[in-house]
């Protein structure tokens, strides 16, 4: 992992924004995973907490990619080095936990909480090898607020208008609004909004829009109980239980590849379109933020094509034959044509 | 639930979508309101919505009731039950009993939302001339108020329902906005099929009494969750409102849609200021109580704790207004059986559908059927004309979901080919061949007002807690008949200029067809003709001028009890070829402002 | 701590059962067209496995499975099994209409109850009308595949998807 460096120039700004980019989408394909290991119509709460986070995930993606134009920057999605190889560390960090790509289970509620683990109070922004996602974020913070009071905010965002993504275009799933950035202001307020959103703080439960942020919805999940008022971090959950069913949790076989299936090829060709269909998403999404913001739309019928491939990939056995089924292994494919 | 206490300032009966609306202008204002619902409490959580879900699902014919299980003390009309008359009346096999000599082809039904929970959304606007059909073409009647005093209502209702539309769409023969209005939200896209209609319409007239009438598609104006306009946001589903704030394509708005991304009156029931509403559901309304000097002094209703049960309470509910907002049809039988607003002998009369006619084709390359919302554009261009002296005026819908309730595709399309000894690959070969070129055109007819379409009461037919079953009396006069025949010109026109080979243009009637009748021309010809229910019940206590032929006045106040109102399509005198909820949501809020003078 | 870890294999179905359900998976490949990959991924195989053995009976399904087994033997050619389906399979009194319901089934969800002269020979079971078999069997029925859409009412497929060019079901 090479050292993202300090935050000391507009390149170098940009640069982290675009890591940044790459560690919010790097958190989806697990979160989906999860999400698509629950069948339809069961566990429906747990369903609606996993798919509430993905939502803000999304919108973290799109108000990153807000920060990266407003500075001048371009977004870059589609290319292979894009999407992380999983398992792997979160792109940027110190490499202390790796991400994988599991279905719904205690393994994979562990990741997601060290994902989205709370800054402690007292740590030191990071601009390159974070421990938490939190310090990396007041690394951002701190390097737009040195350089706005060194070049003057006119020679920082230099970005045009016509490239963020308004709230009226982004509307998906209720993550919450987009967050046009011309200023300092805004972009403190996109920063927030992405650090409030996951971990919340070791202080406080709520992300700021009188929800648990990520962290503790995850945690309600692993203990089965809601927060409810007046819980704190250290009582835990002790609202109502969250009924779950793990006799139902699709059993994907960790970190599927495409590469495995040679022996299977009718699993394998499944696994290729829906790596087709990913690739195109994220060129879709590469042309969204890449000055065309209306293409989100033409991206949300590619996202739910995805969610149909995976869920039925989740279903056909895998090459183990040991009753673990195959999965979306969400790899790059530079043979997905353009739609 | 708790029996309501004391005096409101007004009751309502009927948790539909006028209702609803109205509780909502009421409550805003801090009016006190009592709303009376038949039916189940529907659709007030999501996991209650999903359980709809599936029973649609589950259910083999998915006719528009299907997600909806029977309830005996409210019992509702299923499409299954409608069948022909063919002289042998009275069809009693479902919950309406059929006099003939036809039959009344609609459904609605009765559960907290009313049939907004299963309706498609489409909501145009009158056009000035439906308003003066009388004085203008010698035919039907005219109503108590014109296009021009509706208008600022349009744009309330619009609101309220959350239509999605373009305005400049919208302008079909004097159709005006006020200045700086649009719709809430953009136009809904159209269907790539659309654009096929489009082409094939490109150039085409069609030619009736001399004169030459262009065809036009254009887009459909749905209360259906699209892109919002200024500050307008969406409104979602009960209870996760993030869901639905934007249609899916889910392409089963009739009978459910799964995210509540269209108006249904269940979202606004949810919302009402609990301070100032009270709701009871499974509350029927049986009669109105009438005071000595007309007053309506009290709403008796039966309230049963249990569907499983005919066991029920009796109850009065008292409020200073009252409203009757319980569908044309049950809004009748409360009057009739209450002996109420009756002094016209209008009560019940005039009852009218908009009888929907169906030509089908298969066109020449796929136009992706079964996609996107059940229609997305529509053809407006003989909604007004002259012609309309000689026959009925409609609205033409363009279909997206092929040969729909033509022929139920693509299960008859599977068992046909299944029963034939197709399998395999060349089952999913004949099916992905056919069923992606089916092309459904639905014609929606004006009928005009008669004494003899009615719905009436009799001891005889009584439902399990002794409230009356609708009886009724129907049929579908030349004047709509005709109407249908120059709908076939038109599809025959419309069919050949997208370049459809005779042998691929499918629409053929029997006598098994649904609504089967047929029609004489001028030059001898017989000519077999067949319809379907539209679901728009209406005509049954129509406004007027005057209280010697009409029912209620221009705010839809009784002219027998000053303070009963009774509201809906029920009051439309005439019903032009738009679908009515929009315009009865218009005059709903109408009357509503009138009660909030009363109740100042 | 009560998330248990569903990455852990799962047990392997009983070796008799494997073979039924093996048969019947490949049965249900000529019959509907779609490849086995496909067919598993619409998570249907076990339930309408199971449908089969409640509502025809083990008796009527053995013959079934068997008679495929032998059409099965004699060749591996997806055509060569198709036309031996039809010619040997559907014209059989009593596996014709276990086939015809087997390709239904797959298309609709639905099980259409067998014909008279089937219930009298082989016994008429509760299960034997004609009915959607579950909610999910509706969504996954192949049909909405087959003709390029989703099934109305589920999978939803986004916002102005529907503007889209058609797309064309590739076997």
């Amino acid at each position: 992992m090479t050292d993202l460096g300090p935050i000391d120039s507009i390149p170098s700004l940009q640069a982290h924004l675009q890591a940044a980019l790459r560690v919010e989408h790097a958190t989806i394909p697990p979160y989906l995973c999860a999400l698509y290991s629950i069948p339809d119509g069961t566990n429906l709460e747990a369903a609606r907490v996993i798919r509430s986070v993905v939502m803000e995930e999304m919108l973290h993606m799109t108000l990153v990619a807000n920060l990266l134009n407003a500075v001048g920057g371009t977004p870059v999605l589609a290319e292979p080095e894009f999407p992380l190889r999983y398992p792997g560390p979160l792109p940027g960090s110190d490499a202390a936990f790796e991400v994988a790509l599991l279905p719904l289970s205690d393994p994979a509620l562990a990741t997601f909480l060290r994902i989205e683990r709370p800054e402690q109070a007292g740590a030191p922004p990071q601009p390159g090898r974070y421990h938490t996602l939190a310090q990396f974020y007041d690394a951002i913070r701190d390097g737009f607020e040195r350089l706005v009071r060194d070049l003057g905010p006119d020679a920082v965002f230099t970005g045009p208008r016509e490239r963020q993504v308004d709230p009226a275009t982004w509307y998906y799933g209720g993550g919450g609004d987009a967050i046009v950035v011309h200023n300092l202001e805004t972009a403190r307020q996109a920063i927030d909004e992405v650090k409030e959103q996951g971990e919340g703080s070791a202080r406080s439960i709520d992300d700021g829009d009188g929800e648990p942020a990520h962290y503790y919805r995850f945690l309600e999940l692993r203990a089965g109980r809601r927060f409810r008022q007046g819980d704190t971090p250290e009582s835990g959950p002790t609202g109502a239980e969250i009924p779950l069913d793990w006799t139902v949790i699709l059993p994907m076989r960790p970190n599927p590849r495409v590469s495995e299936y040679s022996a299977r090829p009718e699993v394998q060709a499944k696994m290729v379109a829906f790596n087709r269909a990913y690739t195109r998403l994220l060129r879709e999404l590469q042309r969204a933020y890449g000055g065309e913001p209306h293409r989100l739309r033409e991206a949300v019928p590619i996202m739910y094509e995805c969610r149909y491939q995976a869920q039925a990939l989740m279903r056909m056995p895998s090459f183990a034959g040991d009753g673990t089924t195959a999965g979306p292994s969400f790899e790059f494919d530079a043979g997905a044509g353009f739609e | 639930m708790t029996a309501p206490q004391g005096t409101y300032d007004a009751i309502i009966v009927g948790a539909g979508p006028i209702g609803a609306e109205m509780a909502r202008v009421l409550t805003a204002r801090k009016k006190r309101v009592l709303i009376l619902e038949a039916g189940r409490a529907s659709g007030l959580s999501y996991d209650d919505w999903l359980s709809y879900v599936d029973t649609y699902r589950s259910a083999l014919v998915k006719e528009p009731n299907s997600p909806y299980p029977p309830n005996p003390n409210a019992p509702s009309t299923y499409a299954q039950d409608i069948a022909n008359v063919h002289g042998r009346v009275p069809v009693i096999s479902g919950y309406q009993v059929e006099r003939g000599p036809l039959s009344f082809a609609s459904t609605y039904l009765r559960s907290l939302g009313g049939t907004s929970l299963h309706w498609l959304g489409t909501c145009p606007r009158f056009v000035p001339n439906d308003f003066r059909l009388l004085s203008t073409y010698g035919v039907g009647r005219d109503w108590p108020i014109g296009y021009d005093e509706l208008q600022p209502w349009y744009c309330e209702a619009e609101l309220a329902l959350g239509v999605a539309a373009n305005k400049e769409d919208q302008t079909h023969f004097g159709i005006w906005f006020p200045d700086g209005y649009d719709y809430p939200m953009e136009r809904i896209p159209p269907s790539w099929s659309d654009g096929v209609y489009a082409k094939g319409a490109e150039g085409l007239t069609v030619e009736f009494g001399g004169v030459s009438y262009p065809v036009a598609v254009s887009s459909l104006a749905q209360a259906r969750n699209s892109i919002p306009r200024k500050g307008y946001r969406p409104i979602g589903a009960v209870g996760v409102e993030h869901v639905g704030e934007r249609c899916e394509g889910n392409a089963a708005c009739i009978p459910i849609c799964p995210v509540q991304a269209k108006y249904s009156a269940n979202k606004t029931i949810a919302r009402l200021d609990p301070r100032y509403a009270t709701l009871v559901t499974q509350a029927v309304a049986s009669r109105l109580l009438i005071g000595e000097n007309g007053r309506i002094t009290g709403v008796e209703y039966k309230r049963y704790a249990d569907e499983g049960s005919n066991q029920y309470q009796t109850l009065t509910a008292q409020g200073t207004l009252v409203v009757v907002a319980a569908h044309a049809v049950e809004g009748a039988k409360l009057l009739l059986a209450s002996g109420a607003a009756n002094s016209s002998d209008q009560v019940g009369r005039n009852l009218m559908d908009h009888p929907f006619f169906l030509t089908w084709a298969l066109n020449p390359v796929p136009v992706g059927a079964f996609r996107g919302p059940g229609q997305t554009s529509e053809i407006a261009s003989f909604r007004d004309g002259p012609f309309r002296s000689d026959f009925a005026a409609f609205r033409v819908d363009l279909g997206n979901w092929g040969w729909d309730i033509a022929t139920f595709p693509p299960n008859s399309n599977v068992q046909e080919l299944v029963a034939g000894g197709v399998i395999g690959r060349s089952l999913r070969r004949q099916l992905a061949d056919e069923i992606p070129r089916q092309l459904r055109v639905g014609y929606v007819l004006e009928q005009l007002p008669e004494a003899r379409n009615r719905v009436t009461i009799d001891r005889e037919f009584m439902d399990p807690i002794g409230c009356h079953r609708p009886v009724i009396h129907y049929d579908v006069s030349d004047y709509t008949r005709a109407g249908m025949v120059a709908a076939m010109k038109l599809s025959d026109a419309l069919f050949r200029n997208m370049g459809i080979p005779p042998k691929d243009i499918r629409t053929h009637f029997t006598p098994s067809s649904p609504g089967y009748m047929t029609y004489r021309t001028e030059d001898g010809r017989t000519v077999p003709l067949s319809f379907y229910g539209s679901g728009h019940h209406m005509g049954t206590h129509r406004m007027g001028v005057s209280r010697t032929d009409s029912v209620v006045d221009r705010y839809q106040r009784s002219w027998d009890h000053e303070n009963l109102y009774v509201v809906g399509c029920g009051s439309f005198p005439t019903v032009g070829s738009a679908n009515p909820t929009l315009t009865a949501v218009a005059l709903a809020l109408m009357a509503a402002d009138d009660m909030l003078r009363r109740l100042a | 701590m009560t998330a248990p870890d569903t990455t852990a294999a799962r047990r392997v179905p009983r070796a008799p059962h494997a073979e039924a359900r093996r048969r019947f998976l490949e049965l249900s490949v000529t019959v509907t067209g779609y490849d086995a990959a496909t067919l598993e991924g619409t998570g249907m195989v076990d339930p309408y496995l199971a449908t089969f053995l409640q509502v025809a009976g083990d008796g009527p399904t053995g013959q079934l499975l068997e008679r495929w087994a032998a059409i099965a033997a004699k060749t591996a050619d997806p055509a060569e099994r198709e036309r031996f389906v039809e010619a040997q399979l559907l014209p059989d009194p009593t596996v014709g209409p276990l086939t015809s319901n087997l390709a239904v089934l797959w298309y609709l969800g639905q099980w259409n109850q067998l014909p008279p002269d089937w219930r009298q020979a082989h016994g008429a079971r509760a299960g034997d009308q004609t009915r959607i078999v579950s909610p999910e069997a509706y969504v996954q029925g192949l049909v909405w595949p087959a003709i390029g859409t989703h099934p109305q009412g589920a999978k939803q497929p986004g916002f102005g998807s529907w503007a889209l060019p058609p797309r064309r079901d590739e076997p």
